[in-house]
């Protein structure tokens, strides 16, 4: 099975690419800071710069955990799902989802150990950058050496290894579930319910992020960089339960946004809305994304914009190191979320090129390849915006808190730009990736696109 | 939408085209100068054996692939091979597909799939053809499945309804019946046969099945890239025994080139 699942690498290089970009950069981060923890462990570091080392590397390490556990995960499950009528195929000519599922899992193994170690010299550099960033803005004073070892690797690799391990099971387990007869039908009718498991796990993360808000306002409401990166934590943990619920925050967005799209468009508008709501599946693939790196760089930036102004309105004169610390601040969140970015790309490409079959029967049926553009462009606007609508309510989860720890206000005050921002990045990287993709896929002849044994 | 086939004489014509493939190392003549011209409401099938150009035709006569050399009419209009576009608001109104495949959208239901071609066209659905055509392929009680829902017939059926619902001037099946047993595969040329009795439709099948052959007004042979001969009321028996005969004489080519 292994040479199988080897050749099935080389034939879909598209999705594995994706796979293997995402597990690279997500390692390269994770073992960046799970660095710091390492040279906290160095004989000649004092007491006080051990502490900052360690937080640092925990509270950051913890959100990039998550955020990178997702990512990969989300990655190797559509690698996996866009493969159904292949497993379905092989399925009928005898193996065993036995067979099936260590295919899989070798797959997304090779993959992932191959990105993680590929990432250990570029992770060894950006740490001791991160280290000499620390030292420079005075947040650790200068004694102890750079180290890189047990927990880069343990925890880097690890995190990252490991949740694509735990994606490639679950999709394995799914795939060998499935009877034959199911999984062509999914293949080409896509999955219409949300399992038990992803509602429980879900409802985890709100809560987590819930209790993470409500340890914000009161418990932990001064203290100081703690309070900000618990804040921190409400918004992922929330953003990440509301992602899980993305297919059925898809049909809905779906079904408020039908009428709009065919008035912005009749035919296109009218297809967009029916493969939104009819495929759900297609358009929560990029949902998801979205939704974390909304409320990600919404929220991390609009906790920093808070913080600023709470100090600002009680005359604490902003230090040295208090603006290096927030230089710092916006690099760490600015690497996360361009890692969410690069998911949401790779993820978008991947799910659109996947399409070209569909574009192709379009086509063939008397759709110009403008009205396949505009009825991409129409389901991606559709997307963005219920991406956006439920990454902000992801942000606020941990912004509202926080503005009520420091200002006793529910409401913060600052300024739309921030937000205006983040709104301009998702709506040009999904334009961006989506037609760019969709291009791509029509740019072969139509009868290629509907061939059977398309190459994919 | 007008019918355009009621008021030209030819359905399709082609007049001396040819296709050469330049993809692989040697260039390779698909088709060599081929001139055709079919009534309407006529059903021709092409055969031929595998390799002979028989693909190559249909997807040049219907616009789908560009022919290297040589003219194409559809209903009396030429078709012109310029943007993706244009060729495609060509075929709009003047040719309808099936495929062995059946290509349905899996997100539609039948009954969008079936006013599909019509809604991209952005022409209004006649009630009255559409429910004409629905009863006729025996789909009035699926509309509101989706593809996984119906048997590989009923799929097909759908796939014809909707070829059939947009008046074309020509219809172009390839293989339709490949992918089916011999009962479905039965019905849909019965469907054929009814829309060109009824409807007077053209229409033009490649198939590689001596008895669905037959079940057309006539045959046309194709070997190494020409027509070799046409067969007018066929029978299974006589296609059969005229396609062992390409066959012998295209491996003896075949065996001449080595």
């Amino acid at each position: 099975m292994l040479s199988i699942a080897l050749s099935s690498l080389r034939f879909r290089a598209g999705i594995f690419v994706a796979s293997f970009i995402n597990v690279f950069l997500g390692a390269a981060i994770l073992m960046s800071f799970a660095s710091l923890l390492d040279s906290a462990g160095s004989p000649a570091v004092s007491r006080a710069d051990k502490n900052t080392l360690t937080t640092m590397a925990l509270v950051i390490g913890g959100w990039g955990l998550l955020i990178v556990a997702f990512g990969v995960a989300a990655t190797s499950t559509l690698s996996v799902r866009q493969r159904d009528t292949e497993i379905a195929l092989l399925k009928s000519a005898g193996a065993t989802p036995r067979q099936l599922g260590r295919m899989i899992i070798s797959e997304v193994t090779v993959i992932s150990v191959a990105a993680a170690i590929v990432a250990i010299p570029v992770a060894f550099f950006t740490g001791r950058a991160c280290l000499a960033a620390l030292r420079a803005t005075n947040q650790v004073a200068g004694g102890g050496a750079y180290h890189f070892g047990v927990f880069a690797l343990t925890v880097g690799l690890g995190d990252t290894v490991f949740a694509a391990s735990i994606a490639a099971y679950a999709a394995a387990r799914r795939a060998a579930s499935l009877s034959t007869r199911d999984a062509l039908a999914v293949a080409a009718a896509g999955e219409r319910r949300i399992s038990r498991k992803r509602i429980v796990f879900a409802c985890l993360f709100l809560l987590a992020g819930i209790d993470c808000g409500v340890l914000t306002a009161t418990v932990f409401n001064d203290r100081g960089f703690v309070t900000m990166s618990l804040a921190g934590e409400a918004c992922i943990q929330t953003s990440i339960g509301l992602a899980l619920f993305a297919p059925a925050l898809m049909r809905t967005a779906a079904w408020l946004l039908g009428r709009p799209l065919q008035m912005v468009s009749r035919i296109s508008g009218y297809l967009a809305g029916t493969n939104v709501r009819q495929r759900p599946d297609q358009a929560t693939n990029v949902l998801m994304p979205i939704v974390v790196f909304v409320g990600l760089a919404a929220g991390s930036l609009y906790l920093q914009s808070v913080f600023n102004n709470a100090n600002a309105a009680s005359r604490i004169a902003e230090s040295a190191d208090g603006k290096g610390v927030e230089t710092l601040n916006f690099i760490i969140v600015a690497m996360i979320a361009v890692f969410a970015a690069v998911v949401l790309i790779n993820i978008a490409v991947a799910t659109t090129i996947h399409r070209r079959r569909e574009f192709g029967q379009e086509r063939l049926l008397g759709a110009t390849p403008a009205q396949v553009l505009w009825m991409v462009g129409l389901e991606s606007i559709t997307t963005a915006v219920a991406g956006l609508i439920f990454g902000t309510v992801g942000a606020l989860a941990g912004v509202v808190p926080y503005s009520i720890a420091r200002t006793h206000s529910a409401a913060p005050h600052v300024g739309i730009g921030i937000y205006l921002g983040v709104v301009a990045v998702v709506v040009v990287l999904m334009a961006a990736a989506n037609l760019g993709a969709t291009l791509r896929a029509m740019r072969r002849p139509a009868l290629d696109a509907i061939a059977v044994t398309s190459v994919a | 939408m007008k019918r355009g086939n009621a008021s030209t004489a030819e359905a399709l014509r082609l007049d001396s085209v040819s296709k050469v493939y330049l993809s692989s190392r040697v260039p390779v003549a698909a088709l060599k100068g081929v001139s055709l011209s079919l009534p309407p409401g006529t059903f021709t099938a092409v055969m031929g054996p595998s390799g002979s150009g028989k693909s190559t035709l249909l997807h040049c006569a219907s616009g789908l692939d560009e022919p290297t050399s040589g003219k194409v009419y559809v209903a009396g209009d030429e078709m012109k091979f310029g943007s993706e576009a244009e060729l495609t608001k060509f075929r709009r109104g003047r040719v309808g597909f099936v495929f062995q495949q059946y290509n349905l959208l899996p997100a539609l239901t039948v009954r969008q799939n079936i006013t599909l071609p019509l809604r991209l066209a952005g022409a209004r659905l006649d009630k009255e053809r559409f429910r004409t055509v629905v009863e006729r392929v025996g789909l009035a009680g699926r509309l509101s499945h989706r593809p996984s829902d119906l048997s590989g017939g009923e799929q097909q059926r759908t796939a014809i309804a909707r070829a059939l619902v947009t008046w074309p001037a020509i219809l172009f099946a390839d293989e339709p019946t490949g992918a089916l047993d011999a009962r479905n595969a039965r019905e849909v040329l019965l469907l054929f046969e009814e829309a060109v009795r009824t409807f007077g439709q053209t229409i033009v099948m490649v198939t590689h099945d001596p008895a669905a052959a037959a079940s057309a007004s006539s045959v046309l042979f194709l070997s190494d890239g020409r027509i070799v001969d046409k067969m007018e009321r066929p029978t299974a028996a006589t296609i059969a025994e005229r396609m062992t005969r390409l066959g012998g004489e295209a491996s003896l080519t075949a065996a001449a080139e080595v």
